[in-house]
């Protein structure tokens, strides 16, 4: 990533070393903020109780390395199905994607329940797949006249996958889990746990590698196809890293919604349109994001409860939603340049 | 959906009640044996009455229940084909209740909001689980008004004073114990009860020290890390596998708790972690026989 502090972007050259510091910043709180006070100090002066190296080491880390890995992939999620689409609002929530990852997973809930985490993985991948497709053959059939149209089907298609999936696990009595899995929650990771999620990781570096291509691809078809691209082969594999990312995720610890349509649209105020400057940032922006909310959700129940281990946690999803949902909205009220 | 069920249970419920108005004229004064006494065709959508029937022997009154999902083994001699299946603890058909022509429905917690139709197709509706912020005196009212629509309060005050006893011996026991918290395991995810919650027996009325303040609302608990119960620190942990409860395999909750953070809490050091019959705790909750095996679990878990 500090590849792109030596590439020296024309403007705002200061966005790459604010981004890293604030990165490293967030890190380094999220890893100390919890219900038990352990200080840097402790920690850099090897004056660590065991209890609070157990608490590091097994639950703190790999939190926060979650909370890292899920922020900045499906940011980048959010990117690649934004160039690929031409549109802004999509991201894997309003595309059926994350719906569709749920409905898999319920289904191998029923059918196989005691199957490993990665068959469970797979099936959501699939499905996230096979809906993520389904969205792309609706909207090339729709006119598509109005940006603000392309969201709407994928909300629409991803209302009615969801709905499917929430009957199927009602009749089963899946519905709780169904729902932990909407809506992320880092509460329960720890180390063992959560380490499927690098896979993302690798995803991520995959979509960094082919980032000019995706940028060229989201050019239009005519264009890039001028250009000597196989427009059809770069769509469908973007489309594939997004709903991969946003499966494994979701998998793992739950959907965080909206966070992939929120990023991209900052970073691209910010840093402009072209995908390999934009990308690095919108893999930041959506890790520091992730952070900062995850430790909002841990700290604020204590805060109003005076700080009782017992007052219990906000899931991260919520509140990720939340202020989603209010650039959403802002979004669509001043009406997007260049959507 | 539920449009069509509601027009049969209505016109079931009309034809019920002019069937009820000639031929139960005079139900009160109601003479004969005491084995006629009380309702003949009970249906149920709370497990707790259909388990104090069964404890007063008058399962034979019993037409239908919820059987659908997963059925408590607790409610064994309901499993046979003349008790009809009337669907699931929170979605009852109504259509299916109201050909069974009840003259009694016992409805639980989770069809609370149906009281209304449950009241279109029976003259007599009343509810059947008890209140968890008090679950022994509750628990108590509810059997004894069962009891007496049948004419059993003998029996019934017979076994209530039983369960009141244990409850006192439980509660000497508890007084020593330390601290106490509930965990709930689904799904992989764990979530915390206190006192104040639905699981308020243990801390309420059997006396078991809260280990810490846990937000009470919520029938799903409080969500807490790891880190958080291992500051709790609780000297007893029960846990209620959800999972298990509802007949879901999930991640089993021995594989769950089994974690370098969770093993620090005192309750895990001194082997004092107890898993709860899920079915009792979770889908039951009372009743006359179900609430005295909940108490031995506790009492035996504080022995």
């Amino acid at each position: 990533m500090t590849t792109t502090v030596e590439r020296r972007p024309q403007r705002g050259s200061l966005w790459p070393v604010l981004g890293v510091v604030a990165l490293a910043l967030s890190l380094v709180a999220s890893v100390f903020v919890g219900a038990a006070d352990i200080t840097v100090w402790e920690a850099l002066t090897g004056g660590l109780t065991e209890a609070h190296r157990v608490y590091l080491v097994e639950a703190r880390l790999p939190r926060t390395a979650a909370a890292a890995l899920a922020g900045a992939s499906l940011a980048i999620a959010g990117l690649l199905m934004q160039l690929l689409t031409r549109n802004r609002f999509v991201e894997p929530s309003t595309a059926g994607t994350v719906e569709s990852a749920g409905l898999g997973l319920v289904m191998v809930a029923i059918i196989a329940p005691g199957a490993p985490i990665v068959l469970k993985m797979l099936v959501a991948l699939v499905f996230a797949l096979a809906g993520t497709a389904l969205f792309l053959a609706c909207i090339r059939r729709v006119p598509v006249s109005d940006s603000f149209v392309v969201p709407l089907v994928g909300i629409m298609l991803g209302s009615v996958i969801g709905a499917v999936a929430a009957f199927v696990a009602l009749s089963r009595d899946l519905l709780q889990m169904l729902n932990s899995w909407m809506l992320a929650d880092f509460s329960a990771v720890l180390a063992g746990r959560y380490e499927l999620l690098w896979l993302v990781a690798v995803l991520g570096g995959l979509a960094y590698i082919a980032a000019d291509r995706f940028t060229v691809a989201g050019l239009g078809e005519d264009v890039s196809t001028g250009l000597g691209l196989d427009h059809r082969t770069v769509v469908a594999a973007g489309m594939s890293i997004a709903a991969a990312v946003a499966a494994v995720v979701v998998v793992t610890v739950g959907a965080l919604p909206l966070l992939g349509l929120v990023v991209p649209n900052v970073v691209s105020r910010l840093v402009g349109d072209d995908a390999r400057r934009g990308l690095p940032f919108v893999a930041l922006l959506g890790a520091v994001t992730v952070l900062i909310s995850d430790m909002v959700g841990r700290a604020l129940p204590g805060f109003f409860a005076g700080g009782a281990p017992g007052a219990g946690e906000v899931p991260v999803g919520t509140i990720v939603g939340i202020l989603g949902g209010a650039v959403f909205l802002v979004m669509m009220l001043r009406g997007v340049r260049n959507a | 959906m539920k449009r069509f069920p509601k027009i049969v249970a209505t016109a079931a419920a009309v034809a019920l009640a002019g069937a009820a108005l000639t031929a139960c004229g005079s139900s009160d004064a109601q003479s004969g044996g005491n084995d006629a006494k009380g309702p003949s065709r009970v249906v149920l959508t709370s497990h707790a009455a259909a388990d104090t029937l069964n404890e007063l022997d008058l399962e034979d009154r019993v037409v239908g229940l919820v059987k659908s999902g997963v059925f408590p083994a607790a409610l064994d001699d309901y499993s046979g084909g003349e008790f009809t299946d009337i669907g699931s603890l929170k979605e009852p058909k109504m259509d299916v209740i109201a050909e069974l022509g009840p003259d009694l429905i016992l409805f639980g917690n989770r069809t609370r909001e149906m009281e209304p139709e449950f009241a279109k197709i029976s003259d007599r509706v009343i509810a059947g689980d008890p209140d968890t912020s008090e679950t022994i005196a509750s628990n108590r009212a509810k059997v004894e008004e069962v009891a007496a629509l049948f004419g059993a309060q003998d029996k019934a005050s017979a076994e209530l004073d039983k369960i009141d006893e244990k409850v006192a011996e439980t509660r000497a026991k508890a007084e020593g114990a330390g601290t106490a918290l509930v965990l709930m395991t689904s799904g992989g995810k764990v979530t915390g009860y206190g006192q104040g919650s639905r699981f308020d027996l243990i801390f309420n009325e059997l006396g078991m020290a809260p280990a810490g303040e846990l937000e009470a609302e919520g029938s799903h608990g409080a969500p807490l890390s790891w880190e958080q119960i291992a500051e709790l620190n609780p000297d007893h942990v029960f846990v209620i596998d959800r999972d298990a409860a509802i007949g879901s395999e999930g991640e089993a909750a021995s594989s769950l708790l089994d974690n370098p953070v969770f093993s620090r809490t005192a309750a895990a050091t001194n082997g004092k972690v107890h898993f709860l019959n899920g079915q009792n705790w979770y889908l039951v909750g009372g009743g006359l026989g179900v609430l005295e095996a909940m108490i031995d679990e506790i009492d035996s878990a504080v022995s």
